[in-house]
């Protein structure tokens, strides 16, 4: 029945009546489908609890399996008291958001966050300590991504990337975190190196992500800055 | 003007080689631009990167002695037209004209999109009842009943640019004025 | 509204109040102007006054800015007013257009009425209609609850019925009374005691019998 005035606009167009419900359907479907995976993998997880606790391997692999298929492995414990992992639903979450934290930021910092950055910019709301931190690398460490914290100075650093820092690399960072910055002419003063040895191992640097360069000094030297600077900085 | 701490980092200054760290460093720089546009109610800015003439350019800090060159902020503008996070004031000119050196350029800069612009005040034509009136641009970029909104202060030029794509939909007509500009619109 | 390709019509009105708003714009951006070169001389003026903080009274400049200030001021105002009025007409034209409007809704809407009005003149048929209508189904009812149970018996008929409802509602336990058929006889001639009390005895006895004979059957 045809209607007027403002119910007109009440009539329902059925031309897409059909594929909604096809894809509310298909959405049914999956839907269904991922909670079966949920409840088979926390059925998993509850059979081969021991086994989990006590093999890393066991238990990357079965983080690594959580994540392919997008489910969040916090979400398996939800209704459990007992965890998986010895350690608590705090430092679980602190260790996921320290992926995403690497992940964004790899591409200023070249894989490698200060303790400090994290402490300050990214968790400065949260109560998080150090030990917090490395008791999250600890678990980090298990998965493939290589995660470690290294020590440059007196400053804790958290790598996030497969290869480990080279020794010159790591001495060339000490360098840069008393002024921020290395130069070819800093690294023969203080470590006696060539200038080859130390344009080689600048530019890699700067290859790999690790180091800015800056091309306005009032020296004739281009300057390579580490980023971690940029949040050092804040506090002088 | 507000900075983030990397402001003060000199290598923002300068042009990285690194691919992925270069076009974060567009990114950065494109975001420092719109937000400071967005907080100081901004919508235009020259090729130097200056909000007002006369006034400090975005792209230089005095503080740490760095400037970006003019080379790179042109890598820059380029960038945010990509995005769409800018567009060339003058119409008639293409954006080669970043290419000269002497030529005048400025842009709008847009920190919200076009067609968000075109719906807040399509909007407001509604919540301030002035659906069917006549409205004049110095009346929604100037007038006293517009201050609240976020769209007071904006120049004239892009007002007409936002506007025409409601005449385009049959929403909207434009009224000119003595001069045969466009000075008026009316929507239904 | 809303048809697609139909032009939106610029009206006179329209034209008109384009007029006014320009007008009123010309004023507003010269009030804004004015307000604004009125807070920089008086800056100035402050300016002076601590300059010549001995003889600023009849320093000729400062008494020529103040004069400049307070005539600034004074066309502002006007400014201001012109601005009311301005304000004014168009809110006069905004209320005509209105006016205009309600007067065209309602003719449109007596229109309406009218038409429609006209559809009840066929309303008295209608309802005929509807009164045979009740009376051919009342007609079918009497004839459908005839024609299954027969009149004469009808009456009767439901008697039973109700009977039977009662029955089942009140079962009547079925008491076995002791027949009397097999009693024996009682002697018909007895010690006689006063012939009316012999009778009574006798008729209450013969009651008595018929009275339980009636009870057993």
């Amino acid at each position: 029945m045809k209607k007027f005035g403002v119910a007109a606009f009440e009539q329902n167009d059925s031309s897409y009546d059909d594929t909604l419900i096809q894809f509310n359907k298909q959405s049914g479907e999956l839907k269904e489908q991922l909670k079966v995976f949920q409840d088979k993998l926390t059925e998993f997880a509850q059979v081969h609890n021991d086994e989990l606790k006590s093999n890393p391997e066991f238990r990357s692999k079965f983080m690594r399996m959580c994540n392919t298929i997008g489910i969040d492995p916090l979400s398996i414990f939800i209704n459990k008291d007992k965890h998986l992992f010895t350690v608590n639903d705090f430092i679980y979450e602190l260790s996921i958001k320290i992926i995403q934290i690497c992940r964004e930021t790899k591409d200023i910092n070249g894989g490698l966050i200060s303790y400090k950055e994290l402490l300050t910019t990214f968790f400065g709301h949260l109560k998080v300590t150090e030990e917090d931190l490395d008791e999250a690398v600890s678990i980090l460490s298990v998965l493939d991504g290589g995660f470690e914290t290294i020590k440059i100075r007196n400053d804790k650093i958290l790598r996030s990337i497969p290869n480990e820092l080279t020794t010159d690399q790591t001495q060339i960072l000490e360098i840069c975190s008393i002024l921020g910055y290395a130069s070819v002419s800093l690294l023969k003063a203080n470590l006696s190196w060539t200038t080859v040895r130390s344009k080689s191992v600048l530019s890699e640097m700067v290859t790999t992500g690790l180091l800015w360069i800056d091309d306005q000094t009032n020296s004739n030297e281009l300057f390579y800055w580490d980023p971690s600077w940029i949040t050092k900085a804040i506090n002088q | 003007m507000e900075f983030p701490p990397i402001h003060s980092f000199p290598p923002l200054y300068t042009r990285q080689p690194n691919k992925l760290v270069r076009n974060k460093q567009l990114e950065t720089w494109a975001g420092i631009i719109l937000d400071n546009a967005k907080k100081l109610h901004r919508w235009e800015i020259d090729k130097t990167g200056r909000f007002e003439r006369g006034g400090p350019s975005i792209f230089t800090s005095e503080s740490i002695g760095r400037a970006v060159p003019q080379l790179f902020i042109n890598e820059i503008w380029r960038h945010m037209q990509r995005n769409n996070q800018i567009i060339l004031r003058d119409e008639s000119l293409q954006w080669g004209v970043l290419d000269d050196a002497d030529a005048d350029a400025s842009f709008y800069v847009l920190w919200r999109p076009l067609d968000a612009w075109t719906s807040l005040i399509l909007e407001w034509f509604d919540t301030a009842n002035q659906m069917g009136k006549v409205v004049t641009f110095y009346e929604l970029a100037q007038g006293d009943e517009s201050l609240d909104c976020e769209f007071h202060g904006i120049p004239e030029p892009l007002l007409l640019r936002i506007l025409k794509p409601l005449v385009k939909r049959g929403r909207a007509t434009m009224l000119k004025g003595d001069n045969d500009q466009y000075v008026a619109i009316k929507v239904v | 509204m809303g048809q697609k390709g139909s032009k939106i019509e610029i009206t006179e009105t329209d034209r008109a109040v384009l007029q006014l708003k320009r007008s009123k714009d010309d004023i507003h951006r010269f009030s804004r102007r004015t307000d604004e070169l009125i807070s920089t001389e008086k800056l100035q003026l402050k300016k002076l006054i601590k300059e010549n903080p001995k003889d600023y009274k009849s320093n000729l400049r400062v008494r020529l800015l103040l004069k400049k200030i307070h005539y600034q001021s004074h066309l502002l105002q006007q400014a201001s007013d012109q601005l009311v009025n301005l304000e004014n007409m168009l809110a006069n034209i905004e209320f005509k257009l209105v006016e205009v409007q309600f007067l065209q809704g309602l003719q449109r809407g007596n229109e309406i009425l009218t038409k429609l009005n006209k559809e009840f003149d066929n309303v008295d048929e209608v309802m005929d209609n509807v009164q045979e209508q009740i009376q051919y189904q009342e007609e079918i009812n009497n004839t459908l609850s005839q024609s299954v149970i027969g009149v004469d018996n009808f009456e009767e008929e439901i008697d039973k019925e109700l009977d039977d409802l009662d029955k089942e509602i009140n079962p009547v336990s079925e008491i076995e009374m002791p027949s009397v058929q097999n009693l024996p006889e009682l002697p018909l001639k007895n010690a006689p005691l006063s012939e009316s009390a012999d009778n009574t005895k006798g008729a209450k006895k013969e009651e008595g019998d018929g009275e339980l004979i009636a009870l057993s059957s």
